[in-house]
C-alpha cells in the first residue's frame, strides 16, 4: 500500500536541518504543522535526538499544534516526555491500519501488534501529548465487506486510546502489492460509500454520551482510477460529506448523503452482500 | 463420499454425498445471503446465513480475517486467507494456514490458496477450493499450468470448486479442465451491471424476445430477474455439460462454445503444453455413436487425435510383405473401407494383379495418414470433419509432417499418390513418387493409371498371399494397439471377417481375438491373452483374488502406464493370467484411487480356484 518503500535516500542530521529550514520558510504563518518522515520521528537513525529537539523547538513557537509520526517501538518514556518539554501538546501519529491481528500479519505485514500500539498511544497521553491513529480502509486480500467491518471495529478499539483517529481508504501506489493485485483484476479500491458507512457506524457507536476521538477521512486519489470511487457521478458529493463530517463531527452530512443515495449505490450493496463469501474473490468478478 | 459416474477426459460425472444429500458434479453452486435474490430451482447451494432446505448445502467459512466463528452445519468451508499465489509473504504461507483451518474443521473442505504443494495427502478432504482459477482467466498460460498441477496434486477421486466463475460460456470448459463445482457469484455480478449470460454469449437486459426461460417471460426485466435468467442458463448449461461426458461429447461441446481469447488459449495451452498430462485421462476408444467432430482447428490438437498421430509415428509398424505405399483420400462413410470410393480404389488394386504387396494408407485431416487396416481403431472409425477440398495451412504442415516421417520410418519401395488434389504433399513424398489420381480420384480415367502404375510396381517382388497380407496387416494393428508385443497375438493366426467385424484365431478353431467395429479396439479371448502375457504393457497386476465382475481400484497393484480407459488390459497376479477385460480408467488412476470400477472383466479364470 505504502509506496515510499523504494525512495529513501540516506540523510545527514546536517541535511535534515538544512531539508527543515527551508520548509519552515515556505509555511510559516500556518496553524498546523506535519513532519512526516514517512517513517519514524522517534527513531533515532533517522532523525538524531539532538535534531529531534532542535527541530520540535522551531515547530513550537512557530504553529499552533505540531503532529509527528513513528512506530511505537521508537516511543520511550525519555524520548517522548523530551520530545513534549520541547514541544507541548505535541501529536504523535501512529500508524495502526488495523486492530485485527491477522490484518495487521498477513494484509498490512505491519510488524507490530495493536498491544505495542497501545502500549505507545498511552504513554504519549500519559505525558500530556495527543495521539493521532492512522487506520485503512480496505487493505489487501480483503473484500468490500470485510473492509468495512475491519475499519469499524478497529476504529472502536483505537478511538479511547486516539484524540484523533482518521481513516484512510486504501490508493492504488505504483511498485506495491496492491498495485500487482489491481493489475491482476484482483483488487478494486474502496468505494467510498463504504467510508461514509464506516464513519457512521463508528461514530454512532462511540456514542454521544462519549465522543472519544476525533474521527477524519480525507481520501487521496478520490473519484481517480486508482483511487478509492463510486460510480464517477456521486463521487463529489460523497467526498464533500466526508469532509464536511471530518470538520464537524456531524453525522448529519453522512446519514444525508447516505439516504440520498445513488444508482450505484444497490450495486454496492450487493458487492457487501456478496462479500459475505470470502472464498470468493470479489474484486475480481468483472463480467468481461 | 464422492462416487464417479461417468469420466470424459480430465471431466467426470460425480455424485457427492455428505450428511445424506448428495449433488451431482459439474454443478453450479447457488449463493444464498441474506440481500441476495435467491434462485430456488438450484440443486446445490453455498449459503452464508443456514442450509437451504433439503438441498446438498455448502456453508460458507466467512471471514479468515476477521475471525469471526464459522457457524453452520457440514460441509462447511473453514474460513482462510484468500491470498493469491506469488503474492504471500512466504510461499505456502496461505496454504498453510487453510491446512490448519481444514484439521479444526473437520469437515470434508481443504481451500488451496497461494502456493500449494505437489502432492495434497489430506485424507479426509473430498473437496479442493481452488480460489486462484478466477483472477486466472486473466493469465491463460499460468491457469493451464495452476490446473493441471492442482489436478496432479489432488489425484483421483476428489473434487475441485473454482469460487467465482460460473459463467454459461466459462462451465464446458472449465469441467473439461477439470473443475466440478462452480458458484453463481458472476451470474450476480452480470445481473448488477444489466447483462444476461447465455452459453457462449451476452445480451443486455434490455433486448426483449432472446429467451424463454421462466425469468424472462415476465417482461422488462430488473436486476433480480437478470440475475434468475442467468442461473436459469448456468442450471440449463451443466445440465448439457453433464450428459455431454456421459456421451463422450464434452470436447465438441467446449470447441462450440469457445467465445472468448482466454478460453482459446486455455485450451490451446492444455493442448500444446500439457498433452502428456491431459492425454492419460482420454479414452481410447469410445462408442461409435460418440463419433469425433473434429470441425475447427482447435480438433487438430485434440488429445486423442495427437495421440493417434503419435502412435502412427512411434509404435506402428508396416506391414513387411507390402512395400509400395498407396496413398488414398479419405471418405465421408466410416470406415473408409465400407465407402463407395475405397471399394473402387481396392478394385484397381486388385487388377494391378499383386494387391498383398500394396499397402494402402489413408492421407486426412486431423489424424494425418491412417494405415487401412486400423480404419476402425477409434477415432479413424469414427471421426468426422468438414471436407471442402481446401487445406488450412496448420493441417497442410501437419499432414506433410506426418506423412514424411511415415513413409521415411515405412522403408517402401515406391509409393503412388492417388490423392486430388494435394499438390502440397510433393515436398512430403520421396523422389519417383508416381501420381494417379488426375482431378477425380474416383473417374475411371484416375482408377486405370492406378492400376496401370501399380501393376509394375506391385508385382516386383513376387506375390503376396490374400491369407498371409491380412495377417501381416492384423499383425501391425494388434502392435498399434498392444505395442510391440501385440505381434504374438498374430503368429499363424487367420483373420476372418464375419459380418462387419473382423475375427482372429489360431488357424484351428480356437478364437484369439475379436475386432469389433461398434468398439474400435481388439477384444481377446483368455487364449488370445495367454499369448500377450509378459508381452505388453497392458497388463493390470492386482491383489491375490480370481477376479469376476469387475477389479475395482483398491485391489490393483499395479498397471502398465500406458493403460488408458477404455484399453484391452490383461489382469494378472505374480505373472499368471487371470482374466481380461476392459480398463475403466487410467493407469495411473488404477494405482492411486481408493475407489471406483478399474477393469471390467470379460474373461476370467474359473473364481474356485484351479486356474485356466
Amino acid at each position: 500500500m505504502c509506496g515510499y518503500h523504494d525512495e529513501a535516500a540516506p540523510a545527514s542530521g546536517e541535511d535534515l536541518l538544512h531539508q527543515f529550514g527551508e520548509a519552515l520558510q515556505r509555511r510559516r504563518g500556518e496553524r498546523i504543522a506535519k513532519v512526516y518522515t514517512s517513517g519514524s520521528f522517534f527513531d533515532d537513525g533517522e532523525v538524531p535526538p539532538g535534531i529531534r529537539a532542535r527541530i520540535l523547538g522551531e515547530l513550537s513557537g512557530a504553529f499552533g499544534r505540531v503532529v509527528i509520526e513513528s512506530r511505537p517501538v521508537f516511543l520511550t518514556e525519555g524520548a517522548v516526555s523530551d520530545a513534549l518539554s520541547s514541544c507541548p501538546g505535541l501529536e504523535v501519529a501512529l500508524g495502526l491500519e488495523s486492530a485485527s491481528p491477522r490484518v495487521l500479519e498477513r494484509s498490512v505485514r505491519k510488524g507490530f501488534t495493536f498491544s505495542d500500539y497501545a502500549d505507545g498511544a498511552t504513554l504519549v497521553r500519559r505525558l500530556g501529548g495527543r495521539v493521532r491513529t492512522y487506520l485503512l480502509l480496505k487493505p489487501p486480500f480483503l473484500t468490500e465487506r470485510e473492509a468495512v467491518e475491519d475499519a469499524v471495529a478497529s476504529a472502536l478499539r483505537a478511538a479511547p486510546l486516539s484524540d484523533t483517529v482518521s481513516l484512510n481508504p486504501v490508493n492504488v501506489q505504483r511498485g506495491t502489492l496492491v498495485d500487482r493485485l489491481w493489475r491482476r483484476g484482483l483488487y478494486r479500491p474502496p468505494w467510498l460509500w463504504s467510508a461514509a458507512e464506516a464513519l457512521l457506524r463508528v461514530r454512532r457507536g462511540l456514542g454521544e454520551a462519549a465522543p472519544g476521538a476525533r474521527l477524519v477521512c480525507a481520501p487521496s486519489g478520490a473519484g481517480r482510477r486508482r483511487g478509492p470511487q463510486n460510480c464517477g457521478g456521486c463521487d463529489a458529493s460523497v467526498l464533500s460529506a466526508l469532509e464536511e463530517f471530518s470538520v464537524s463531527q456531524d453525522v448529519l452530512h453522512l446519514e444525508k448523503v447516505l439516504s440520498a443515495g445513488c444508482s450505484c449505490m444497490p450495486h454496492w450493496r450487493q458487492v457487501l452482500d456478496a462479500g459475505a463469501f470470502a472464498e470468493i474473490m470479489q474484486d475480481a468478478l468483472k463480467p468481461r | 463420499m464422492i462416487e464417479i459416474l461417468a469420466r470424459d477426459g480430465l471431466a467426470r460425472e460425480a455424485r457427492w454425498t455428505c450428511d445424506g444429500l448428495s449433488a451431482v458434479t459439474p454443478n453450479i453452486l447457488f449463493l444464498r445471503s441474506g440481500g441476495l435474490p435467491l434462485f430456488e430451482r438450484g440443486e446445490c447451494y453455498l449459503s452464508a446465513g443456514g442450509p437451504v432446505g433439503g438441498r446438498f448445502t455448502l456453508s460458507s467459512g466467512g471471514s479468515w480475517f476477521l475471525e469471526r466463528e464459522a457457524s453452520g452445519p457440514a460441509p462447511a468451508i473453514p474460513a482462510f486467507p484468500n491470498v493469491p499465489s506469488g503474492l504471500e509473504a512466504r510461499p505456502g504461507e496461505s496454504f498453510e494456514a487453510a491446512l490448519e483451518g481444514f484439521r479444526r474443521s473437520g469437515g470434508p473442505v481443504l481451500p488451496v490458496p497461494g502456493e500449494f504443494p505437489e502432492r495434497i495427502e489430506e485424507a479426509l478432504s473430498e473437496l479442493l477450493l481452488f480460489p486462484g482459477a478466477l483472477g486466472g482467466t486473466l493469465r491463460p498460460r499460468g491457469l493451464a499450468a495452476d490446473l493441471v498441477r492442482l489436478k496432479q496434486a489432488a489425484g483421483f477421486g476428489r473434487l475441485v470448486y473454482a469460487p467465482g466463475l460460473g459463467d454459461p460460456a466459462h462451465i464446458a470448459l472449465l469441467a473439461y479442465c477439470g473443475v466440478d463445482l462452480l458458484d453463481s457469484a458472476p451470474l450476480l455480478a452480470a445481473a448488477r451491471l444489466g447483462v444476461r449470460l447465455f452459453p457462449g454469449w451476452k445480451a443486455h437486459a434490455a433486448e426483449e424476445g432472446l429467451c424463454h426461460c421462466p425469468a424472462c417471460e415476465g417482461g422488462a426485466l430488473g436486476p433480480e430477474a437478470v440475475y434468475l435468467h442467468n442461473c436459469f442458463a448456468a442450471l440449463s448449461e451443466v445440465r448439457t455439460v453433464r450428459a455431454a461426458v456421459r456421451r463422450g461429447r464434452l470436447r465438441e461441446l467446449v470447441e462450440g462454445r469457445l467465445s472468448e481469447a482466454w478460453q482459446v488459449s486455455l485450451l490451446r495451452h492444455l493442448d500444446l503444453h500439457h498433452h502428456d498430462f491431459c492425454e492419460r485421462y482420454f479414452p481410447v476408444a469410445r462408442p461409435a455413436a460418440a463419433g469425433l467432430d473434429a470441425l475447427g482447428l482447435a480438433s487438430l490438437s485434440r488429445p486423442e487425435v495427437v495421440r493417434f498421430r503419435r502412435r502412427v509415428l512411434e509404435r506402428y509398424r508396416r506391414p513387411p510383405s507390402s512395400p509400395v505405399l498407396l496413398l488414398l483420400p479419405c471418405s465421408a462413410r466410416k470406415p473408409y473401407s465400407d465407402s463407395l470410393s475405397h471399394r473402387a480404389f481396392r478394385a484397381a488394386t486388385d487388377r494391378a494383379g499383386n494387391p498383398g504387396a500394396v499397402h494402402e494408407a489413408v492421407v486426412t485431416s486431423p489424424l494425418g495418414i491412417v494405415p487401412l487396416e486400423l480404419d476402425s481403431i477409434y477415432p479413424a472409425g469414427s471421426y468426422d470433419v468438414p471436407v471442402t477440398g481446401d487445406w488450412d495451412e496448420t493441417e497442410r504442415r501437419m499432414v506433410s509432417g506426418q506423412l514424411e516421417h511415415f513413409v521415411r520410418r515405412g522403408g517402401y519401395s515406391a509409393v503412388v499418390c492417388h490423392l486430388p488434389g494435394m499438390d502440397f504433399l510433393a515436398g512430403a513424398l520421396p523422389p519417383g513418387t508416381v501420381f494417379t489420381a488426375g482431378r477425380r480420384a474416383t473417374s475411371p480415367a484416375s482408377l486405370s493409371a492406378l492400376s496401370r502404375a501399380l501393376r509394375p510396381l506391385s508385382n516386383e517382388n513376387g506375390r503376396v498371399g490374400r491369407r498371409e497380407a491380412s495377417r501381416e496387416r492384423f499383425a501391425s494393428l494388434a502392435r498399434f494397439q498392444f505395442g510391440p508385443g501385440g505381434e504374438a497375438l498374430a503368429e499363424r493366426c487367420e483373420v476372418r471377417r464375419r459380418g462387419i467385424d473382423l475375427r482372429v484365431t489360431d488357424g484351428q478353431r480356437t478364437q484369439l481375438a475379436l475386432l469389433g467395429r461398434e468398439r474400435g479396439l481388439l477384444s481377446l479371448t483368455m487364449e488370445g491373452a495367454r499369448r500377450l502375457l509378459g508381452r505388453t504393457a497392458y497388463e493390470v497386476e492386482i491383489g491375490d483374488f480370481r477376479p469376476s465382475g469387475t477389479v475395482f481400484a483398491p485391489g490393483v497393484v499395479r498397471a502398465g502406464a500406458d493403460i488408458r480407459p477404455g484399453d484391452e488390459v490383461l489382469v494378472t497376479r505374480g505373472g499368471e493370467l487371470r482374466g481380461v477385460g476392459v480398463a475403466l480408467m487410467s493407469a495411473a488412476e488404477m494405482e492411486r484411487a481408493g475407489r471406483g470400477g478399474a477393469v471390467r472383466m470379460r474373461h476370467h479364470v474359473s473364481t474356485r480356484g484351479g486356474g485356466g
